[in-house]
């Protein structure tokens, strides 16, 4: 059993995000929603800074880079904004939103080619280093993550758009295969299939990488 | 198992949603099998990278950008829906139905919410004010129309209002597009289809919806939870439920 191949595979999962909504029939935009449909301008304000960070996160790790991802989350809410009396209450407020942004997403042209990604990574890895404090630690250590991060994000983008979607709903927005299915309109199987196939193509992009046996959870 | 069966499998197995027996055939393929569980561990480890990216801060002043560009006029619905608020003299920030039939209104009203809470009249009354005043603190703080200072990235919504229902959100929308006439027509229907109870319950929460202030809809449904339904209706509705289409 000592010998078994399928030692080290027992490590801890690292969970996904928790949902910190989802109570039941609850939505916790409804009641701002409703005052901005009657014209309260000030509602969609609190809407946009109650929704950008989840809404930039999906574009950034989609698109890969910070100007596009900024450039995508303001068309997002612009376009929200203009959508907002088709909202009818249906499904949650932010599955709607994350509808929008996902469009956002997939209807950019220009996909960052292969070099241009690493170059975009990179740079944001040394800008992150510029940020650290001036003795950090473990100065080695704190680069060396950031690089593994810069190879991760690298490597989703390899991951065709129409895959990369599911999965980066599912393993970093956290969301539960049926709202991915609704959002996207498609069917939870084809959900299924599709964060299956992009997990393999990630699996592929990230080489042959192996987490060293006894190595914890960092 | 083969290999390709087994690797197939390999994404529920990782997140734990394979049927037992079949978890048991994986297991037995796994110990045996170097080629399959290096691919296993594989998986895992790409899986885990993703879930390990850190959170990305949106750059400051996203949202004052957004609104700036909002207040500037850049986000418009588009003019056949600004023509048809002219016309019926709502915001232009909602479409009005246009030619709904009354069968229409009162099929979708009659449908039903399906599972919805059951609503203490009491507490919600109570906490229709707070909600009310609740959100209005939270705009006073937070959305001001450009740059009002430090926001917290997700700020908790107010207790009561997250319990506002689905189908008040849904009748004041409603209520909100619909022409004078289909007004009267769907209140009239609902007025027909629910108990005194139920009215007061709907117009409690569809007040904890509203800007602060008088709500015209909640008066309205008020007033018909007060005029006396009629009898048969009454006996026909079991108390404290509703009657569906079709059943008894």
């Amino acid at each position: 059993m000592s010998d078994s191949p399928r030692r080290g595979v027992g490590h801890q999962i690292v969970e996904r995000r928790p949902l910190a909504r989802q109570r039941g029939n609850e939505d916790p935009d409804l009641a701002l929603v409703s005052r901005w449909q009657a014209g309260d301008g000030a509602a969609f304000g609190v809407l946009v800074r109650r929704h950008e960070r989840r809404v930039f996160r999906l574009l950034f790790r989609m698109l890969g880079s910070r100007e596009e991802a900024e450039d995508a989350a303001q068309e997002t809410f612009l376009n929200l904004h203009r959508s907002g009396h088709r909202f009818r209450g249906d499904a949650q407020f932010s599955t709607f939103v994350y509808r929008v942004a996902a469009n956002a997403a997939l209807n950019r042209r220009r996909t960052l080619g292969r070099s241009r990604a690493r170059a975009q990574a990179l740079s944001q890895v040394q800008q992150a280093g510029a940020g650290l404090p001036a003795a950090p630690p473990d100065p080695e250590r704190a680069v060396a993550a950031a690089e593994d991060r810069a190879r991760v994000q690298e490597a989703l983008l390899q991951v065709a758009p129409r895959l990369r979607l599911p999965l980066v709903l599912y393993d970093i927005e956290g969301l539960a295969y049926p709202e991915i299915a609704r959002l996207l309109e498609i069917p939870e199987g084809t959900v299924k299939s599709r964060i299956h196939r992009a997990r393999e193509l990630l699996r592929e992009a990230l080489g042959d990488r192996r987490p060293e046996e006894g190595r914890g959870v960092s | 198992m083969s290999h390709g069966e087994v690797r197939a499998l390999l994404g529920d197995y990782m997140d734990g949603t394979l049927a037992l027996a079949r978890r048991a055939l994986v297991d037995a393929h796994l110990d045996e099998c170097a080629a399959c569980s290096g691919h296993l561990r594989a998986l895992r480890a790409a899986v885990d990278a993703l879930r390990r990216l850190d959170d990305p801060e949106p750059p400051s002043g996203l949202a004052d950008r957004v609104l700036e560009r909002v207040a500037a006029g850049e986000a418009e619905p588009g003019r056949l829906a600004r023509w048809l608020s002219a016309r019926t003299r709502r915001p232009w920030a909602l479409v009005p139905a246009v030619g709904a039939a009354a069968a229409a209104v009162l099929a979708v009203f009659l449908a039903g919410p399906g599972s919805e809470p059951r609503l203490d009249a009491a507490r919600l009354a109570a906490q229709a004010e707070d909600a009310q005043r609740a959100v209005a603190e939270e705009i006073r703080r937070h959305g001001g129309p450009v740059g009002s200072g430090a926001l917290p990235a997700d700020a908790e919504p107010p207790a009561a209002a997250a319990d506002a229902p689905r189908e008040a959100f849904r009748l004041l929308q409603q209520h909100r597009e619909r022409a004078e006439e289909e007004r009267r027509i769907w209140l009239e229907a609902l007025a027909a289809t629910r108990s005194a109870d139920e009215l007061r319950r709907l117009a409690a929460t569809v007040r904890a919806l509203e800007r602060p202030g008088a709500s015209p809809l909640a008066q309205e449904i008020e007033r018909l939870a007060e005029a006396a339904t009629p009898p048969a209706v009454r006996a026909a509705t079991p108390p404290g439920g509703k009657t569906a289409p079709g059943q008894p």
